[in-house]
């Protein structure tokens, strides 16, 4: 394996990538495996590589410290214009996932029954045509659920699926979808723009979580900390609305707690005062839609539905438009009910009313050119996941499912019928690298390598500034007997047409295209591709000649503002619901990583299990103590966290973390804490299906018993909370605002 | 003079009485070693897991990186005061009813000391390299920081454990010498060995006295200097609650306090179960809790200082701590010790029924050291419990390891006590006689005796 | 601030120091993971946690300020402050808590014995102590960096500053017969923070990013009531 490996890594010339530590030389190292000691291996002495991360879809470049064979630590990449050397935990935390104790070691098969969770070893020579041998019989279709991909694997796998007449579906359990069907109502653009935060100067914000996982958080983190003190004389100001103070909100000058799906109202009353008080700079003729649009509230029912005073949205108005570069953004919480389509629409209108869209600060558009062949895969929302259920059920056709590193049976909630579409099949095959409660279920499994072990490319930079055709290359030999899920597709593909045609080998074909894509948008066309081929992998990927600005064109916002719905009667249900993604564990997908169930969340000093946060004021009305065990009940069941008494959230708002509640997906994230969507109710954004996560009413019932309830602040006690600042910040001056 | 001195008569009784308690003992001893045998192996048990396991095994955690281990360290150095105090003080000053219970006292000093340096190793991180701590001459010329208050400590200890020792040991001489004049079998050999060939003349008694006096005032000087240093472990501190001047003497007085306390509960003991109430009379409980009283008014004085600066400053860090102490989490063990230690001294021992009253006494003493020991508690706890940085703000009890160490100390001391009376004479047999000459002498005369010699 | 620290007269070329921007930081704990990765920092798992015994060289400490709706967070990252005048050392018997010449706190985990004295005496709550020997389930292992000690059970350990990319950075200069430059150095924490709320560089040097930052009118330093003189300067926030 290890001689084979080898082999093939000089069989394709790999041998470059340098080292990028600062002041090193750039001499190039050769990629060697630990197991055949080389004599360019220098103990102790580190080797650096480029590469992508691949925690998160932002892609940052990140350089890899490889020492004696082992990745030993993983950083952002200097040169990579989306992270700029920087790197989020997530990111840091990925050499757990490549080291973890419960990765999958090789194919395996089901033996048993699903329930059982029984399998048994098998080989890649038996388990690769069994698979093939399935989807050439299969009777009914062949599904394929993948986590977004992109680059050259997003065209293998769809050329996979397409070769099988097959559906694919990119799911992801945040997406943003209404968002980005408001982007494309308004914008006409299928991906989502750059919100150039850097150089704005007053940023409003709809709940968007832009410093916790969205979008893009490292180049927002860096957009903020220029923003804030990367210019002289100028520092941005930063309004949040959001109906719990989230670690975004607690770094805004002003926190205005909304409440639960209002925040397009709200918008809609800003830009109502916007347009009567003559401050839009829309051209005449596209000011009747706006009119339309923002002219049917009153600032009454704004303030009375928005809890938000006339006065403070009076001066989210004047602020707003007295701004140089306003920049309103949407996103998390602006996602989460039946009413988000229009919310976004209202929201991002109100950048269009001040003329902020093209414009540095503002929304701007950039393209990548060449390799940002993004293939138009449909992303499987909420609601499509029911209406395929149905279908299916329907028509009594038993699919063939295929995943991807995405665990839907976890994420998404058991009343949308996403079991039963997983019962429905036929057979069940996973390339996913650890047991997840989806992948627990498959028949076959056939692990894909992690990505520090792999080769791969990727196209990035929504929502971020910059854009860039990163590369992936591995860095360490692989651990185990695994594949990348590139190599796999070509052989499936092989295997079934029958064919020797098509790409020798995943890494040939991105050589090959990335080859191509040099010829026609490279300065260095005219060097030998070798030699370039080696800089690009040095370097991590390629960006300065890639990318172009593109004008945004405003086309239609015309849309009906509609109230938001909730599940489950005032009398019985009299709190909202707020479940929100942890900062740290992304939705769960980090919950298998021990840094990041050891890593506090920063507002409550929470590790290694959920809680729920009650109003402090709310606890003491109904008795609840910090620590206790709470039993939140919903129309669709209930479940069970300790209470963590929360200053900054409404007194009608029970929020809870995502992430947690895993029944299996290792060691460190299985039985620990609760899954907070088994409790949601099926409401979806009307216009993109996504699943209203906001939109359920509970109940909170104490349980007088103590939970497990681990906090890091008052170490050693559940008390938490209210620590004082006993006057430590003690500036020298008094005149500090500089 | 052929004139026997007034007194003669009573000296073979006073013999017979005071060699009783070396006799072997009966099955009540055995089965009370027994016992204290059992916990004093628990508590091994327990150190020899923690020393496998780690450290963690304490309930200890930041920010509370000290408390049980230190808090009997230092109430067990307090007890160790009790000898130097009642026997060096009293010596000094010529107390005459001192005699009898010098010895009692001296003993708890030293076993108390050995105790006390025991929660040292128990509470080292890496106890297995202890030998750091001594200055010893090596390659890298590495040297141990005298600048640390507990590099002072381990010196002052360390003095403070051989000095006892020696005051121990050299009124011990004439009683040696007179067991091994008066027993046989293999301990013979023995007491011969530590009586140092001890015949009695005339050199010998001027010797042994010279060396006392010499001793007597270095000892109070040692033992004041001790206390005053275990003190300033805390007192030099940047941590809100223990940086204060008045520690150092609030700890000395303190730690007599609690040696006092003890001191009256072995009188009790050993008067009850030798029978030694012509020894040991109600005087002496009258004396000590004559003694006793002033030191809780003392030990008031410097609380009640202490504490008012502190809530008059009114500094954030400080008064955080005090409120913790005096209204929070440690009020109750806050205001049993402030009862334990201040009230039921003061309301029992300015009865002089009360102080004539043994039993009585003995209850005063034992409140006393479990009052104490929780002011040892809580001096350590709550100050670290409370850094300045209040996100960081802590609780702490001990934890079953650390409670059964505690426990098979405690043992250990009791079981050294009963090793020891079958060992040493438990009055100090020659003072006694000497005593009861000044008192014939000087009975009649009652105008005044002469001191010279 | 006098830096009493080293003999008199002998030249000190470096004295490393940080500056922490409250403006820019984020509480998004890159920080915090970054130095788990490079300094080998125990997993203490959720048992040791309970017990409060989770060891972070950093942390971000967070405090809630006024009641609802009026209520602020407030992001206090904390890691040793590397005292010019360190309370931790003179109280160490053995010299495990040290000064060294350029300005660092070391700490020599051969020597330390754990008596945790510096622990009670650090202002910070800074220090953290192995109260039972580190544990990684395999392979986890394999991530340990060789650069870096992994310390044993009864051993105190706290930030470094990264005293192995600190030394790393000299010896490249040196390599390249040049000085330090300005950027060449940067702790795990600060090279992850994507905010760029940490800054960290040679004090001596007037012109450095760290020498200019530290004195803008928004400085101060934690519990600087103290005299500990911190090697690292809080910028503090505004906001209305
Ligand atoms: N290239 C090469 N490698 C070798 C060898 C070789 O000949 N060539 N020989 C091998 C052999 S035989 C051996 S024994 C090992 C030796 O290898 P090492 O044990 O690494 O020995 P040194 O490099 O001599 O010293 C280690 C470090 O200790 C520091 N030091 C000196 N005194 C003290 C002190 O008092 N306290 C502390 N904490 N540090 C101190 C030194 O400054 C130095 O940085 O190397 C082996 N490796
Ligand atoms: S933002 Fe996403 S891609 Fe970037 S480092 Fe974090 S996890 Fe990786
Ligand atoms: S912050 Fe604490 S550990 Fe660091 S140097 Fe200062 S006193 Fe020592
Ligand atoms: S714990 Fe270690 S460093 Fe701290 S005082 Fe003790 S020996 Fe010194
Ligand atoms: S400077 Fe290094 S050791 Fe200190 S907190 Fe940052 S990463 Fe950790
Ligand atoms: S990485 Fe930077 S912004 Fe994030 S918590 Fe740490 S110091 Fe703050």
């Amino acid at each position: 394996m290890d001689v084979k490996r080898r082999t093939f890594l000089h069989a394709l010339g790999l041998t470059a990538a340098g080292t990028l530590l600062p002041g090193c030389d750039k001499e190039i190292r050769r990629l060697v495996p630990y197991i055949l000691p080389d004599d360019e291996i220098v103990p102790g002495v580190a080797d650096w590589y480029a590469s992508t991360c691949g925690e998160c879809d932002a892609g940052c470049g990140i350089i890899v410290k490889v020492m004696e064979g082992r990745a030993k630590k993983i950083e952002g990449n200097p040169l990579h214009p989306v992270n700029q050397g920087k790197l989020c935990a997530q990111g840091q935390a990925a050499l757990q996932r490549l080291y973890n104790p419960d990765r999958l070691q090789g194919p395996l098969r089901r033996t048993g029954a699903q329930a059982e969770h029984r399998f048994t070893p098998v080989s890649w020579d038996e388990g690769l045509p069994e698979l093939a041998d399935r989807i050439r019989h299969t009777k009914g279709p062949v599904i394929m659920i993948s986590r977004p991909l992109s680059g050259t694997l997003a065209d293998v796998v769809s050329h996979f699926i397409e070769s099988v007449k097959g559906s694919l579906y990119f799911y992801d359990p945040s997406p943003e979808l209404p968002l980005r069907a408001a982007v494309r109502q308004a914008f006409g653009i299928r991906d989502l723009p750059a919100y150039d935060m850097a150089e704005a100067d007053y940023v409003l914000s709809f709940g968007a979580p832009f410093l916790e996982q969205w979008l893009s958080p490292v180049s927002f983190g860096i957009a903020f900390g220029r923003m804030r003190q990367g210019r002289k004389n100028r520092r941005g100001h930063f309004v949040h609305i959001e109906p719990r103070l989230s670690l975004t909100a607690a770094s805004a000058d002003r926190w205005l707690p909304i409440r639960p799906g209002m925040e397009g109202l709200l918008a809609l009353g800003i830009g109502h005062l916007l347009l009567s008080d003559h401050r839009s700079s829309l051209p005449a003729g596209r000011l009747p839609a706006y009119e339309s649009l923002y002219g049917g509230v009153s600032l009454d029912d704004v303030a009375k539905h928005t809890d938000i005073s006339q006065a403070d949205i009076k001066g989210l108005a004047k602020s707003f438009a007295e701004a140089d570069c306003p920049l309103a953004i949407g996103g998390g919480t602006a996602c989460a009910h039946t009413n988000a389509f229009e919310s976004h629409l209202a929201i991002l209108g109100l950048n269009s009313i001040v003329g902020n869209i093209n414009r540095p600060g503002g929304i701007r558009r950039y393209q990548s050119a060449g390799l940002a062949t993004h293939p138009k895969v449909p992303w499987l929302s909420e609601r499509r996941i029911k209406e395929l259920a149905q279908a299916l059920e329907e028509t009594d056709q038993r699919p063939l499912l295929l995943l991807y590193d995405c665990n839907p049976l976890f994420s998404a909630p058991p009343t949308v019928p996403i079991q039963r579409l997983f019962d429905h099949a036929s057979y069940i095959a996973s390339f996913s690298g650890s047991l997840d409660e989806s992948t627990v279920t498959a028949d076959l499994i056939l692990p894909d390598h992690h990505r520090l072990e792999t080769w791969g490319d990727h196209v990035i930079g929504e929502a971020s500034p910059h854009r860039a055709a990163s590369l992936v290359q591995p860095v360490v030999v692989p651990l185990f007997d695994t594949r990348g899920l590139g190599d796999t597709m070509i052989d499936l593909t092989r295997r079934l047409d029958g064919s020797h045609s098509g790409p020798d080998s995943f890494p040939q074909l991105i050589k090959d295209r990335w080859q191509r894509f040099h010829t026609s948008h490279s300065s260095r066309a005219h060097e030998p591709f070798q030699s370039v081929w080696e800089d690009l992998l040095q370097q991590g990927g390629l960006w300065e000649s890639t990318v172009t600005e593109q004008r945004l064109h405003l086309s239609s916002s015309a849309a009906n503002y509609q109230p938001p719905q909730f599940d489950g009667e005032a009398v019985d249900f009299p709190l909202y619901f707020y479940p929100y993604p942890a900062p740290s564990l992304g939705q769960g997908r980090g919950a298998n990583l021990p840094w990041l169930q050891e890593l506090p969340d920063t507002m409550t000093s929470a590790v290694w299990g959920s809680w729920i946060e009650i109003n402090p004021a709310t606890a003491q009305a109904m008795g609840i103590q910090q620590g206790e065990l709470v039993r939140i009940h919903s129309r669709h069941g209930s479940v069970d966290a300790p209470a963590v008494h929360y200053p900054g959230l409404r007194p009608d708002v029970i929020a809870m973390p995502i992430g947690q509640g895993h029944t299996d997906y290792g060691r460190y994230a299985a039985r620990r804490g609760a899954n907070p969507m088994t409790i949601l109710a099926p409401l979806f954004d009307k216009k993109s299906g996504a699943l209203a996560i906001g939109a359920t009413m509970v109940r909170a019932e104490p349980l007088h018993v103590p939970g497990h309830l681990i906090l890091l602040e008052k170490p050693g006690t559940t008390a938490g909370g209210g620590s004082d600042l006993i006057s430590i910040e003690r500036p020298r001056s008094s005149n500090a605002r500089t | 003079m052929n004139n026997k001195p007034a007194g003669w008569e009573e000296m073979p009784a006073i013999n017979r009485d005071l060699l009783a308690p070396l006799a072997p003992g009966g099955r009540g001893y055995v089965l009370l070693l027994t016992l204290l045998a059992a916990v004093v192996s628990a508590g091994a048990g327990a150190w020899v897991y923690q020393i496998e396991t780690g450290i963690g095994q304490t309930n200890l955690h930041p920010p509370i990186f000290w408390s049980a281990y230190i808090a009997s360290f230092v109430y067990w150095i307090g007890v160790s005061h009790s000898g130097t105090f009642i026997s060096g003080v009293l010596r000094l000053t010529k107390a005459e009813w001192r005699r009898p219970i010098t010895r009692v006292a001296e003993l708890m000093t030293i076993i108390s000391v050995v105790i006390a340096t025991l929660f040292v190793f128990y509470h080292l991180g890496r106890s297995w390299r202890w030998y750091y701590l001594i200055p010893y001459p090596n390659q890298r010329e590495i040297w141990p920081d005298f600048r640390s208050p507990l590099m002072w400590d381990a010196t002052a200890v360390f003095t403070y454990a051989t000095a006892s020792t020696i005051y121990l040991y050299l009124p011990l001489i004439p009683d040696f010498a007179l067991v091994r004049d008066r027993i046989g079998g293999w301990r013979k050999p023995l007491y011969s060995l530590l009586s140092l060939g001890w015949r009695g003349s005339q050199r010998e008694w001027a010797a042994l006295n010279t060396a006392i006096r010499i001793i007597t005032p270095l000892i109070v000087m040692v033992m004041i200097s001790v206390h005053s240093i275990v003190g300033w472990d805390f007192g030099m501190s940047l941590v809100p609650g223990w940086h204060t001047s008045i520690i150092a003497p609030y700890f000395v007085v303190g730690a007599v306090h609690s040696g006092l306390g003890m001191v009256v509960i072995g009188l009790y003991l050993v008067r009850r179960i030798y029978r030694l109430d012509t020894y040991i009379r109600l005087e002496h409980f009258d004396k000590l809790g004559k003694l006793m009283l002033v030191m809780t008014l003392t030990l008031a004085y410097l609380y009640f200082a202490d504490q008012l600066t502190v809530w008059y400053g009114a500094i954030p860090d400080h008064l955080s701590v005090m409120h913790a102490v005096m209204s929070g989490p440690y009020a109750v063990p806050q205001w049993t010790m402030i009862t334990l230690i201040y009230v039921l001294p003061l309301i029992t021992l300015t009865l002089p029924a009360f102080r004539a009253w043994p039993a009585g006494m003995l209850m005063v003493g034992l409140c006393i050291n479990v009052g104490m020991y929780i002011e040892r508690m809580l001096i350590l706890t709550p100050p670290l419990a409370h850094p300045r940085l209040t996100y960081n703000w802590s609780d702490y009890f001990p934890s079953w390891v650390e409670l059964t160490i505690m426990a098979g100390s405690l043992s250990l001391a009791v079981l050294l006590y009963a090793l020891a009376i079958k060992f040493v004479p438990i009055i100090s047999i020659w003072e006694e006689k000497e005593g009861r000459l000044h008192e014939q002498e000087s009975a009649p005369r009652r105008t005044g005796r002469t001191i010279s010699a | 601030m006098e830096d009493k620290q080293g003999p008199p007269g002998e030249p000190r070329p470096h004295r490393w120091q940080m500056v922490i921007d409250l403006d820019r930081c984020t509480g998004c704990e890159a920080c915090v993971v970054a130095c788990h990765a490079e300094n080998n920092i125990r997993l203490s798992g959720p048992r040791e946690a309970a017990e409060g015994r989770a060891i972070n060289w950093i942390r971000i400490e967070r405090y809630w300020e006024g009641e609802y709706p009026d209520v602020k967070a407030r992001f206090m990252p904390v890691l040793c402050q590397h005292c010019a005048d360190a309370p931790c050392e003179p109280v160490c018997p053995v010299y495990a808590s040290y000064h060294t010449p350029e300005g660092l706190n070391a700490q020599v985990y051969n020597r330390c014995i754990g008596v945790r004295y510096c622990g009670n005496n650090c202002p910070y709550t800074a220090r953290q102590f192995n109260w039972f020997d580190p544990q990684w389930d395999p392979p986890l292992e394999q991530q340990l960096n060789p650069d870096v000690t992994v310390r044993q059970n009864g051993i105190m350990e706290k930030c470094t500053f990264c005293v192995q990319r600190i030394r790393q950075g000299k010896e490249q200069a040196e390599r390249e017969g040049r000085p330090v430059r300005d950027g060449d150095i940067t702790p795990a924490c600060v090279q992850s923070c994507p905010t760029t709320a940490l800054v960290f560089g040679d004090g001596n040097d007037p012109n450095s990013r760290v020498a200019i930052m530290a004195k803008s009118g928004r400085g101060f330093h934690l519990l600087e009531s103290l005299g500990t003189h911190p090697a690292i300067t809080y910028l503090k926030r505004l906001d209305e």
